[in-house]
Order: structure tokens, then C-alpha cells, then sequence
């Protein structure tokens, strides 16, 4: 694929769609304790940004390195809200608590499932990277 | 009976992606077969898993699938029509050149992807971009081809060219010039 040229088309559309699909991909995973949807749906929504981004400009992300941190850092954290959930025995209080953990829940997995996806996305692209020229 | 009806176009569906020769149709009738799962799913009850269907399948796993046949070995065909303007496209006809589709069964028997290019560009111009495998140019019904010296695909397809005598067809080979 060529690097210089990119269809004006299809960046124009990309910056149509872009805040579209952000705002339904944080919708599904906020709503996804009542709704249809979670965490890893929304988090896979929102990978849809990044791939877009690739079929538009077809090279590797600058800010892999970062994703890859966010994906083990969000790892570390929902282990640790979980525990301290439990071991505070926050569960047993009230519902705004659960509400609260259950939405944060969602929200972590959406953004580790996110930013680990893309991170597979780009290695895989990565791999025999450069057979172009 | 709705559900059914949409059990049997998955059926269909599944059995054109299984039997379609070019990958990149396979890839589009995944895409399809994915979709519709995903409504017949929302039919039974399932929506969560339905919006997990709707979004894997038809969006992530055809882009990585595309993202893959663009790393699987693509052949590219340049049909070039130096006359035309580029400005009047009513010469495209719908219908494929018969050399074409020879090429493409070449293409299919040996496990490519045929890239067709219809250019309307010089010749020398083409020739310098880089990654193209076959050039078609055509004279008064006289089929040129030019392929590179170090492409072995396209000398396999000058090779059984030669060997199965079709007329009106005369293969240019290009030397590197380094």
C-alpha cells in the first residue's frame, strides 16, 4: 500500500464517524450493567477507531508503547478494585457502592480490552512490516 | 419462521464463502454470514450476545482478515489504456477483457490474489512504481504482457502461455537494469 496517497474520501468520513463511534462505544460500556453490552463490547467498539484509523493512513502507531502500559496498567488496577471491593467489604454496605463498582468495573475492562486489541491489531500489522519498497 | 428463514440464508451464506475462489469475496461473505448471526441471535434473545457477534465478527475479524490478504501474496494487474482520457470513464465496459479471466484462473490456480488496475497513464510512468507484477497493454486486439525478469509468478504465466500456443498474445520480458 502506498504511504503518500490516501483517498480524501475516506478521510473526510473518518473524521465524520470518529466522535460517532467513541460516543457509542463509551454509551455501551457505561450502560452495560443494565443495558445489552459491557465492558468488552464497548472496549471493542472502540478498537473500531483505531482500525479506521489504519484502513485512512495505512502505518504503524507512534503511541503503541503507551497503549501497551494502559493495557497492563488497567490489568494491575482491576485487580486491585476488585480486591479492595471485597476486602473493605464494600459490598455489604449500600447500592450506590455496587452501582459505582459496577460501573467502574466496566469501564476498566473497556479500556484494557481497547487498548489491548489494538495492540494486537498493530503487532500483527507490524509483522513482515516493509515488504512495500 | 422468521428465524428459519434466516437459518437457511446463513446456510447459503456459508457455503458461498466455503466454495468462492477469491479470498476476498470469502472475507465479504463472513462480514454477511456474521451480521445476520448476529440478528438471529437478537430473534432468540440474546442481545449481548448479539452485539458482541455484531461487533467481532463484522468489523474486527474482516479487517484483520483484509489486513491479512494485504500481507498474502497479491498480483498485481495493470490494464493499461494509453488513448483514454482520463476524464471520460464511459470506455470502462462492465464486461471483463477475455485475458483477463485467464489470468485470473492463472491467479487462482496458484493461490494468489489478482489486483486488477485499470490505468490510463503511460507505460514508462507505470513501470517505474514499484510492486506491480503484470502489465496488459493492448493494441488493435493484440494483447501486450510485460512482466519483470525476477518475478517467477509472471514467468510461469509467460511459460504457460507458451506452452498452451493462445494467439494474439506476446509476452515482454524487462531486464534489471542496475
Amino acid at each position: 500500500m502506498n504511504h503518500e496517497t490516501h483517498s480524501e474520501i475516506l478521510e473526510d468520513i473518518m473524521f465524520l464517524i470518529y466522535p460517532l463511534i467513541l460516543v457509542f462505544g463509551f454509551y455501551v460500556i457505561l450502560t452495560g450493567p443494565r443495558n445489552p453490552g459491557g465492558g468488552f463490547q464497548g472496549g471493542a467498539i472502540l478498537v473500531a477507531v483505531f482500525m479506521s484509523r489504519y484502513l485512512v493512513f495505512p502505518i504503524s502507531m507512534e503511541s503503541l508503547n503507551f497503549l501497551k502500559k494502559l493495557d497492563k496498567i488497567m490489568l494491575i488496577a482491576l485487580i486491585l478494585v476488585a480486591v479492595v471491593y471485597l476486602f473493605l467489604g464494600l459490598h455489604q454496605t449500600s447500592d450506590l457502592f455496587k452501582i459505582i463498582y459496577n460501573t467502574l468495573m466496566n469501564v476498566l475492562i473497556g479500556i484494557k480490552v481497547g487498548s489491548g486489541l489494538t495492540v494486537v491489531f498493530y503487532t500483527f500489522i507490524d509483522i513482515e512490516g516493509g515488504e512495500e519498497d | 419462521m422468521i428465524e428459519k428463514i434466516f437459518f437457511v440464508i446463513l446456510i447459503v451464506f456459508a457455503i458461498m464463502a466455503v466454495h468462492t475462489p477469491k479470498m476476498r469475496q470469502a472475507v465479504v461473505y463472513l462480514a454477511v454470514f456474521s451480521a445476520l448471526s448476529a440478528f438471529v441471535y437478537v430473534l432468540m434473545g440474546a442481545p449481548d450476545a448479539a452485539l458482541a457477534e455484531a461487533v467481532i465478527g463484522s468489523t474486527i475479524a474482516t479487517i484483520i482478515y483484509l489486513a491479512a490478504l494485504q500481507k498474502y501474496k497479491v498480483f498485481m494487474i495493470y490494464l493499461l489504456d494509453e488513448k483514454q482520457d482520463t476524464h471520460h470513464r464511459e470506455h470502462v465496459s462492465r464486461r471483463k477483457d477475455p485475458i483477463l479471466s485467464t489470468i485470473e484462473e492463472f491467479c487462482i490456480k496458484r493461490e494468489l490474489e489478482p489486483l486488477i488496475i485499470y490505468a490510463v497513464d503511460e507505460l514508462d510512468f507505470i513501470k517505474k512504481k514499484p510492486g506491480w507484477d503484470i502489465i496488459v497493454t493492448k493494441v488493435k486486439n493484440h494483447y501486450v504482457l510485460h512482466g519483470r525478469e525476477q518475478n517467477y509468478h509472471a514467468m510461469a504465466l509467460k511459460d504457460e502461455w507458451e506452452k498452451e500456443k493462445k494467439a494474439k498474445v506476446s509476452f515482454i520480458v524487462e531486464k534489471e537494469h542496475e
